[in-house]
């Protein structure tokens, strides 16, 4: 059965065989209006079947009247039906029936090399389908890689100037800084798979300087300079930015923060560096209620201490996931872990290891290790002395009271209660 | 009313003078604004020097530092095409030309770098043609190293400045460890073309020349498919093998040697013999091919032949022979009068003759 489209064209090759050829060429000229005005009207509409017809349709009347793929309306119509198969290809990528390459990529191409009129949109696009193309490649096609970043860029370019040269407007200023950022994000998931992720150190900071002094200025300093992490390794500094962003966004899977910091430390070849990713790494864990986190925490901070073990931060995360750790046992009857998480605790010096002392005076005390009990004991004390006063000293100067008592010493667990009493 | 007529003169007066004045400062903003545009690409080609810096890069991140320095300087031809259009002030279109021309500069260095020397040396040629002299004598600092800097995070880059001058003589340098090689590829089909394999049969090992064979192996590969009948690759030296997938191709080996000029790599799948004839047995000459020696003087290839005379030999031979297939035999020589032949001067022959013939050397 003939399509209507198919009876127009058909009437209008046996037409211009009886007619004069300047009838004939209006004619003609007179059907590709009508399919440019249906490719347009489809288009805005998103319609995108209709519009990669019609864009099919009018390429094909060309053809059939012998015409050049030239001129704007053919430039339009073609850039139309490039974009139409895009968005069509992205809803089923493995059914599509167009040539990817050929019909997406070629077609926004060759419109390209005529009309380059609102170049940030249309560079967008063809950014955008090269950067899905990639992306259903699993990320493992440098020229699409390549030409996505180039694309993008270019069309952020020319937004910039377009701004440069209008007026400022501030919502417009808003909007393409997000651009900016989403152009960002794109190349850090682009960088992360990359076999060249040195490349995004040049191409992402040019991006940055793009956002610098637009509201988001903060955001595009942490990311200038995030890819300056390790020495330039960029990698190692894109998977550490995508993990301290999921671990900060609220649907942020725990496993899937901790597996990407994974990722970034062993990317990642500086010791301090490394050293903070697993710092970060305990920190995290040590903050999630699951007990199989806490244990984590011990091991990541554990990590970082043998790697930068100078670090007051590193010590103190550390040491501090140690404490909870040997807390949790003691409250839970298990004392041995207990003694042997506070024993290492006191191992080394940190910020809050009052802490870790009290921990290791009270395991001691149940195992009746006096001497060292009560010499732990009275350490946490003391150190807390100097930091804290009232009810925040309260538990440790308790700590010591309890285990004189308990080694029958009341004469001196009194004289320590009394100088909670002037307090 | 006869004041607020002169006063509405007045303003109108005004404002035609005012008008031109605001129109020549938007002029000067866009002059301005452009030419900030144009610097900053060109301070973002610059950036490129760092991951290019010692030999650590790897290929992908060269082949994608290339990719996008090309596309910077493509974009800056683009603007600077614009520009001649609708600038009007001749100062500021040629700080815009001398910055694309270093764009072109820095191009050629980092490709040189990149061990691309073929793309290096066509954008030294087009700093030529932007400033219409030798940059050898080109009065500027330019940008001939970089690195990441020391502080925290890296934020800064370093670059080592120096004359143009001696920027000519890192690509003078690069570019001597490549060698222009000439390919004729005749009689084979399209089919057949596709097919050819190219291998680096011998030669160093050092990454620069296995990465400058790569890009020649592309090249090569792409010419062919283009359907190009003469065409050049540049190779760095060492020893190569091209060869088919159809049975009937026998493997064609050639080498090339730094610094040396070579005959051009004929490729058809026909071939000639020679027979040598009369003569003193002790002026038997030696003849080699692309750089390798002939044993067997039948079923030749087509191209030329160095020839090189037993010690012994008293005559004079020629220096170089030609072979080329066309359908009738002929012979010239050059000098065309060989008894004006002067001492040290080569005498070139050059021979047509049927493919699946046998000529003759007298000699």
């Amino acid at each position: 059965m003939m399509s209507p489209l198919t009876a127009v064209l058909g009437a209008t090759l046996a037409f211009s065989m009886l007619c004069p050829p300047a009838v004939a060429q209006q004619q003609v000229v007179e059907e590709l209006e009508t399919i440019r005005k249906s490719a347009v009207s489809a288009y805005n509409s998103r319609d995108w079947r209709g519009a990669a017809q019609a864009a099919g349709s009018f390429e094909n009347a060309l053809e059939a009247a012998g015409l050049p793929r030239a001129g704007a309306d053919f430039a339009l119509v073609a850039f139309i039906g490039g974009h139409a198969r895009f968005e069509i290809w992205k809803q089923d990528p493995d059914s599509s029936q167009h040539d990817f390459d050929e019909d997406v990529i070629g077609a926004m191409q060759e419109s390209l090399k005529i009309l380059q009129d609102d170049p940030f949109f249309k560079h967008n696009v063809l950014g955008t389908a090269y950067y899905e193309r990639l992306k259903h490649e699993s990320f493992r096609n440098l020229e699409l890689e390549n030409a996505a970043n180039w694309q993008l860029y270019k069309a952020l370019l020319a937004r910039a100037e377009e701004l440069e040269s209008g007026e400022q407007d501030a919502e417009a200023l808003d909007s393409f800084a997000k651009y900016v950022l989403l152009y960002i994000s794109r190349g850090f998931e682009m960088a992360r798979h990359s076999p060249a992720p040195d490349v995004y150190l040049i191409r992402l900071r040019e991006a940055c300087r793009l956002g610098f002094g637009s509201r988001y200025d903060d955001r595009f300093v942490q990311l200038f300079d995030v890819l300056g992490f390790d020495n330039g390794n960029v990698r190692a500094g894109v998977l550490w930015q995508i993990g301290l962003d999921l671990m900060n966004s609220e649907d942020g899977d725990p496993d899937t923060v901790l597996a990407t910091f994974r990722e970034a430390a062993e990317e990642t070849t500086g010791r301090t560096e490394r050293a903070e990713v697993f710092r970060q790494m305990a920190d995290f864990a040590s903050r999630l209620e699951d007990h199989a986190y806490k244990l984590q925490a011990v091991e990541y901070g554990r990590l970082a201490y043998r790697l930068d073990p100078a670090n007051a931060d590193v010590q103190m995360q550390f040491g501090t996931s140690l404490h909870v750790m040997s807390y949790a046992h003691f409250n839970s009857g298990q004392y041995l872990e207990a003694l042997k998480a506070a024993r290492e605790a006191t191992s080394f010096e940190w910020d809050g290891d009052e802490l870790a002392y009290f921990d290791l005076s009270r395991a001691q005390a149940n195992f009746g290790d006096k001497i060292d009990a009560l010499v732990h004991a009275e350490r946490a004390y003391d150190k807390a002395r100097k930091k804290y006063v009232a009810s925040e000293l309260q538990p440790f100067r308790q700590n010591y009271v309890n285990i004189l008592r308990q080694f029958g010493l009341s004469a001196k667990a009194r004289q320590i209660e009394a100088e909670g009493q002037g307090s | 009313m006869t004041g607020s007529r002169i006063k509405l003169c007045a303003a109108v007066v005004l404002s035609m003078t005012i008008a031109p004045l605001i129109a020549a400062a938007d002029t000067i903003d866009a002059t301005k604004s452009e030419l900030e545009r144009v610097k900053s690409l060109y301070r973002a080609i610059t950036s490129y020097h760092v991951l290019l810096h010692g030999e650590g890069a790897s290929e992908a991140t060269v082949s994608s530092a290339l990719y996008d320095i090309e596309r910077y300087v493509d974009e800056l031809d683009g603007r600077l095409a614009t520009d001649e259009l609708f600038i009007s002030d001749q100062a500021a279109l040629e700080e815009i030309s001398d910055v694309v021309a270093r764009a072109h500069f820095q191009a050629a260095l980092l490709h040189a770098k990149g061990v691309d020397l073929e793309r290096s040396i066509v954008h030294y040629e087009r700093v030529v043609d932007l400033l219409g002299y030798d940059p050898v004598n080109w009065d500027v600092s330019l940008e001939r190293s970089g690195r990441m800097g020391l502080s925290p995070e890296a934020k800064e880059l370093v670059f080592e400045m120096a004359a143009p001058r001696r920027v000519v003589d890192d690509l003078k340098t690069f570019w001597s460890a490549g060698v222009v090689t000439r390919f004729k590829v005749e009689e084979y089909t399209h089919g057949q073309r596709a097919r050819f394999s190219f291998a680096r049969v011998g030669g160093r090992q050092d990454a620069f020349s296995e990465a400058a064979f790569r890009i020649a192996k592309e090249r090569f590969a792409q010419r062919l498919a283009a359907g190009l009948e003469e065409f050049r690759v540049v190779l760095p030296a060492g020893t190569y093998e091209i060869g088919g997938e159809d049975e009937t191709f026998v493997p064609r080996q050639f080498a090339i040697v730094k610094g040396g000029v070579p005959d051009p790599m004929v490729l058809n799948p026909n071939s000639f013999s020679f027979e040598l004839a009369g003569g003193e047995s002790t002026c038997r000459p030696r003849l080699s091919l692309n750089g390798v020696e002939i044993r067997d003087f039948s079923n030749l290839p087509f191209g030329t032949y160095r020839v090189t005379p037993s010690p012994d030999c008293t005559r004079r031979l020629p220096d170089r022979i030609t072979v080329e297939q066309k359908s009738e035999v002929t012979l010239r020589t050059e000098p065309e009068r060989l008894d004006l032949v002067r001492e040290g001067q080569p005498i070139f022959l050059f021979i047509t003759t049927p493919a699946g013939s046998t000529y003759s050397l007298r000699m």
